[in-house]
């Protein structure tokens, strides 16, 4: 079938609550960037750090896979780095390399916070890189494709500024709010400004994801304080549509991430899609939600035809009233079978005809 | 009973470590029973914490801050105990975050009630080289081997540990738990470890069945 509408007219309509010609498919598309990563023997160093490898790597998700969306950068790194840490980049997991680990951090400690400059987008550690791969992709694609900018969450860029990760940041939370909170408000002003120049650079929209604080390691009430009332700032400022995905379960803080104004709220398949649909539908934009990190998890460990099938039905109950986008519970990642991630794409698109 | 032993409760429940370490100090300093002090005191203090974050009226920073709380007391008071003769059960465990994996959190928790307990840990850290399980039981001869990890890619590892564990032929006289986000039961017995459990009170209950 002839679409009739091109990525970026399709994901608009959904903003705006028209109805487009299908159902857009916007994937966070990190790690399973590895695979043509392997295919072309570059490692994550060489590519992250190559505004031209970059681009052609980012191309494939639209160009070879048929995502609706570029979303970059692929890795969580970005931001930890700018601030001065420095990562690991030939870290092997159980297939192959994975994206890098920061190990030599900014600061040592909650009394160094003061000294920590805001990084310059322009110039700081990777951020020049994706500005221009992001202009490089908005030269081609700037009238088709949504390009959208990737701001990891401010607590977990935290956990790759200050040594120990989560293991010094989570207990700051309860012990020490006032450093936490110094150390967030330096974070998020550099994401603003790395998210504005993202946008300066021909990015449409940004996104988010918030991992390491979910409903396995925070109570609601540290959520709305720590997590959701920085996305908050970020969103107020940036002046851009904004898709929030909150790994593991969203369910307890729904209401605090609808509030900060995102215009898309992206879930895991643990959120109860037609609950969502029910009571937040007509408010933003849900992305969702094929399992993908569990290992039973259909983009995991299913067949195509499974794939195909918890396609349709996830499309069943997401696509009726649009403002839905058909989304992997999480990041497309590179333990996943390529073949299903084609499997759902193909599946969208013949599923997702409004 | 000394209101050490109370103190030590109230520092752990508290998420205060200097008055943890200023209270195991003067256990060590007045010669009281720091097995006392740890089971009585710090033990209880860290089984509350369990049973509030069960109960999910605390979560994971304040469990991290109560546990950081019990470390600075139970190091300051572990050499003793050993003189005391308090090891616990004496059972040993390896434990560690797999190759590929640098989230310790999990584990660390599990190794905090492990330890609370009064099971001895031997921690190969986060990341840890898929041959190192075999080289740490080899050296050790732990009863259990406990394997964790937060990541989907990373799962296959916990596969080669336990492989290498059966051709190396230690895995006979050993069980092997394994834990993390992605992990369930259907993994565990795929790889053939021996219990898969969802968190660390789950995992001491059923170490305490397995060494009673």
């Amino acid at each position: 079938m002839k679409e009739e509408m091109t990525p970026l007219e399709r994901v608009v309509a959904t903003l705006k609550g028209e109805t487009p010609d299908r159902v857009p498919i916007a994937l966070y598309f990190m790690s399973a960037a590895q695979f043509q990563m392997m295919n072309d023997d570059y490692t994550w160093k060489e590519v992250l750090n190559s505004p031209i490898r970059l681009y052609k790597n980012v191309l494939r998700q639209y160009e070879h896979y048929g995502a609706d969306n570029f979303f970059l950068p692929p890795d969580f790194r970005v931001n930890g780095e700018a601030f001065g840490s420095k990562s690991q980049y030939e870290l092997r997991c159980g297939c192959g390399y994975r994206m890098p680990v920061v190990t030599e951090y900014a600061i040592n400690s909650v009394d160094e916070i003061d000294d920590l400059e805001i990084p310059d987008p322009y110039k700081d550690g990777r951020c020049p890189v994706i500005l221009q791969t992001i202009e490089k992709l908005s030269k081609k694609y700037g009238n088709e494709v949504p390009i959208v900018g990737f701001l990891n969450s401010p607590p977990d860029v935290a956990t790759d500024v200050i040594a120990g990760n989560y293991s010094t940041v989570l207990p700051m939370i309860a012990t020490d709010k006032e450093s936490m909170h110094k150390l967030l408000s330096k974070i998020t002003e550099h994401l603003v400004e790395f998210g504005k120049a993202m946008v300066d650079s021909g990015a449409h929209a940004l996104a988010t994801v918030s991992g390491g604080f979910n409903n396995l390691t925070i109570g609601p009430k540290d959520y709305a304080e720590f997590v959701a009332a920085y996305h908050r700032e970020i969103i107020g400022k940036v002046g851009v549509p904004y898709s929030y995905h909150q790994c593991q379960d969203a369910t307890p803080f729904m209401d605090d991430i609808v509030a900060t104004g995102t215009a898309a709220v992206a879930f895991h398949e643990k959120v109860d899609l037609a609950w969502a649909k029910e009571k937040y539908g007509k408010d933003v934009v849900l992305a969702g939600n094929l399992g993908v990190s569990e290992a039973d998890a259909v983009l995991y460990s299913g067949t195509p035809e499974q794939v195909k099938e918890q396609t349709r039905k996830t499309l069943e109950v997401g696509k009726p009233g649009g403002k839905f986008w058909l989304s992997a519970g999480c990041e497309v990642h590179h333990a996943l079978p390529e073949e299903n991630i084609f499997a759902m794409i193909k599946a969208a698109k013949q599923y997702g005809a409004y | 009973m000394t209101e050490h032993v109370s103190e030590l409760e109230k520092a752990v429940l508290e998420m205060d470590e200097k008055l943890a370490a200023s209270v195991a100090q003067a256990v060590v300093d007045d010669g009281e029973s720091a097995v006392q002090a740890i089971n009585h005191g710090l033990v209880k203090g860290m089984k509350k914490v369990a049973d509030l974050y069960d109960t999910e009226e605390i979560f994971l920073p304040q469990v991290l801050a109560s546990a950081a709380a019990f470390y600075a007391a139970f190091d300051i008071l572990r050499p003793k105990m050993l003189e005391e003769g308090g090891e616990g059960p004496g059972h040993k465990i390896v434990i560690g975050v797999v190759e590929g994996d640098i989230h310790d959190i999990g584990k660390n928790l599990v190794k905090t009630m492990m330890e609370a307990n009064g099971y001895s840990c031997i921690d190969l850290g986060r990341d840890v080289p898929i041959e190192n399980f075999a080289e740490a039981v080899e050296e050790n001869s732990p009863s259990f081997v406990a394997l964790s990890t937060l990541m989907t890619p990373t799962m296959k590892n916990m596969d080669r540990i336990v492989k290498e564990l059966v051709e190396e032929g230690l895995r006979d006289d050993l069980k092997v738990m394994i834990g993390g986000g992605p992990v369930d039961e259907e993994f565990c017995e795929e790889i053939g470890a021996d219990v898969y459990t969802n968190n660390e009170t789950e995992a001491v209950q059923w170490l305490k069945k397995q060494t009673q």
